[in-house]
């Protein structure tokens, strides 16, 4: 970045120890990142505090852990948690990390128990957190413990749809608040039916070598990259890289407050294929020939039962497909052609877990309407996995793009390039359009990413 | 796409064939030849090694204490292909598009430890082998690992050997990959 003149700095911590400010990393009149976001180890140390600490993190879905005593143990950012079910039915979010002398206390990605037993020395925790007892305390600590003080450090616990939410920052803002308007467009994926959506298993995890943001700012709406990055789709969809329509580029993008981004499909793309072309459908003919993805045909009815008509009209015509809630979730549902042509269902969440400034853990959880066959289970199971995921041939080649951003942005001139989000479309509200946040038509430019960064420096800047 | 049931066990272990045996070079000539053809990008030739009702089952994996099992979810899978599945990935690694392996990836797949049994199939048997790949990608240093236990369904057929399904019991709970884009 081109040194400019900057707002005077009252917090030293606003400078990176090279003298840069942290309001330089952006332009936000040219709409420009400092590639070095990317790689620096401060501005790394920064998000630990001024975002993952303070935002609502996801970590999973209630139907990983239907019972009591079920947990799972996740990490929020870099901090181990350990999410469980409460005899309430609440689920808690506590640190995993032993008060005596910092060891984890829960060593099982998943499992159920009653109390939680650091084995170093022993000392039990309370599924909620609270310390239950230590071995020999009375000939250890004969004049008592201050047990109040050797809890386990509680994360505010919230859920949209049964995905699980947490937050260490007392102050912040509800989760209601948090995603806004994201809420109607996310409950039109994962609030379908009364009964919602459940898991199909455990997350896939793997670990990618790549800026956790590489993958965050991308799943907050680029739609440009997909007939060239994932060009191969094409063998299966038909689709033509020189033709935008094929790859959706015309389908409206939503940019909402907190940095929460939609990716809609033109869904007339996939019905005219299945109709020939027919005009004049009704929103439920065409529901009725084209299920949202991850709903079985036969609970069509509990979702027109359970969904308003304007939610139901959204579904039917322009759903949200693709995009991502702030800070590092991606969620994505949508239908591809497969290889012998009929239509695969997908539905997944993913979270890029920060491990440092240099790595991340892809985290993705596949998830169907509960209440759905065996046989529909898994078929949305293999559907996302052929597509997304690992082995997904889709998010393979991401895969192979965001470590190479990661790489150049090492470098001391390729730090001082720029990102660039040049290409707006602005607000151009359909008439009519259900839900809120700024929607961008026309040709998918790069506003929802423009957005996201702009939640990010807001926050790095300690604006909000 | 076709769903199937990959709760049923992949094939109940028999008599063991022991090593050295004549049925026993030939299951392993055969595992041998396999990855000699993937690692030598010769994909439409190990296609015609598959079944045409090959599966390929990769189940996700988690770290458990030992009273709670393997960790091997009942449910949830890291891939789960046929043929059509892996016809269509063979077509895009030649499709000039497929960046996560061009430039292609050099792979090592290093097939030991075969314990072959007979299965209540006289033309089926039961193969458990350990795989360990090493992949390098670019001018990066570092080698991507992978190491599993396979479970294999090897048939004889009037075309040879090939194979009709695969279970991959993949050593990790959390993948050191980045993707799965080559053929395990």
């Amino acid at each position: 970045m081109h040194a400019k003149k900057s707002d005077p700095i009252e917090n030293a911590l606003d400078i990176l120890s090279d003298g840069t400010p942290i309001t330089d990393l952006v332009d936000r009149e040219k709409r420009e990142v400092a590639t070095r976001v990317f790689s620096d180890p401060e501005v790394y140390r920064l998000e630990l505090d001024r975002i993952f600490s303070k935002s609502w993190i996801v970590l999973g879905h209630e139907s990983e852990i239907p019972n009591v005593g079920d947990f799972v143990t996740r990490k929020m950012a870099e901090d181990p948690v350990i999410l469980t079910r409460q005899k309430d039915g609440t689920v808690t979010c506590v640190l995993n990390v032993c008060p005596h002398r910092g060891a984890i206390v829960c060593r099982e990605e998943s499992g159920n128990s009653a109390v939680f037993r650091c084995i170093y020395h022993g000392w039990i925790f309370n599924h909620d957190g609270s310390f239950r007892g230590a071995p020999f305390k009375e000939e250890m600590y004969p004049d008592g413990l201050d047990t109040v003080n050797l809890t386990l450090r509680k994360a505010r616990v919230e859920m949209f749809c049964g995905i699980i939410f947490a937050n260490w920052d007392e102050s912040a803002p509800s989760l209601d608040d948090y995603l806004g308007d994201a809420k109607f467009y996310l409950n039109t994926i994962f609030g379908r039916t009364e009964a919602g959506v459940e898991v199909i298993g455990a997350p896939q995890r793997y670990v990618i070598n790549a800026n956790w943001k590489t993958a965050a700012e991308q799943f907050g709406g680029d739609a440009y990259h997909a007939g060239q990055l994932h060009r191969s789709l094409g063998a299966l969809s038909g689709g033509d890289p020189a033709n935008p329509r094929d790859w959706q580029m015309h389908a409206p993008k939503v940019s909402i407050d907190n940095g929460h981004n939609v990716l809609c499909f033109d869904l007339s793309y996939i019905l005219d294929k299945l109709t020939g072309g027919k005009k004049g459908l009704s929103v439920l003919e065409k529901l009725n020939i084209l299920p949202p993805s991850g709903l079985p045909q036969e609970m069509l009815p509990e979702m027109l039962q359970h969904l308003s008509e304007q939610e139901l009209e959204f579904i039917a015509t322009t759903p949200q497909s693709a995009g991502g809630m702030f800070p590092n979730v991606g969620v994505w549902c949508m239908y591809n052609p497969g290889p012998d042509q009929s239509l695969l269902p997908f539905m997944s969440f993913r979270s890029y877990v920060p491990i440092g400034p240099d790595k991340f853990e892809f985290c993705m959880w596949v998830l169907v309407a509960k209440g759905a066959s065996e046989e529909y289970r898994r078929t949305v199971r293999r559907s996302t996995s052929f597509m997304q995921g690992a082995s997904g041939f889709i998010e393979s080649d991401d895969a192979e793009v965001w470590p190479a951003q990661t790489m150049a942005a090492q470098g001391h001139v390729a730090g001082q390039t720029t990102l660039k989000y040049w290409a707006l479309s602005g607000d151009s509200r359909p008439e009519g359009w259900p839900g809120g946040g700024r929607v961008h038509t026309g040709f998918a430019r790069d506003d929802t990413q423009w957005n996201w960064w702009q939640a990010y420096f807001d926050r790095m800047e300690q604006k909000v | 796409m076709q769903a199937v049931d990959e709760k049923t066990p992949v094939a109940k272990a028999g008599k063991s064939i022991a090593y050295g045996e004549s049925l026993y070079n030939e299951a392993m000539h055969f595992l041998i030849e396999e990855a000699g053809l993937l690692d030598d990008g010769l994909f439409n030739e190990w296609l015609e090694k598959m079944a045409d009702d090959i599966r390929c089952i990769m189940p996700v994996r988690q770290s458990l204490n030992s009273q709670s099992g393997s960790g091997f979810d009942d449910n949830m899978i890291w891939l789960d292909e046929d043929k059509a599945t892996l016809s269509f990935k063979v077509q895009r690694l030649y499709g000039g598009s497929a960046w996560a392996e061009d430039p292609p990836s050099r792979v090592r797949r290093l097939i030991t430890n075969l314990r072959l049994y007979e299965t209540t199939n006289p033309t089926e048997y039961l193969a458990k082998s350990y795989l360990l790949i090493q992949r390098s990608r670019g001018d990066a240093h570092q080698f991507d690992t992978f190491s599993a236990r396979r479970e294999d369904v090897l048939r004889q057929t009037n075309k040879g050997w090939q194979l009709a399904r695969r279970t991959v019991y993949v050593d990790q709970a959390v993948l050191g990959l980045a993707n799965l884009a080559i053929f395990v």
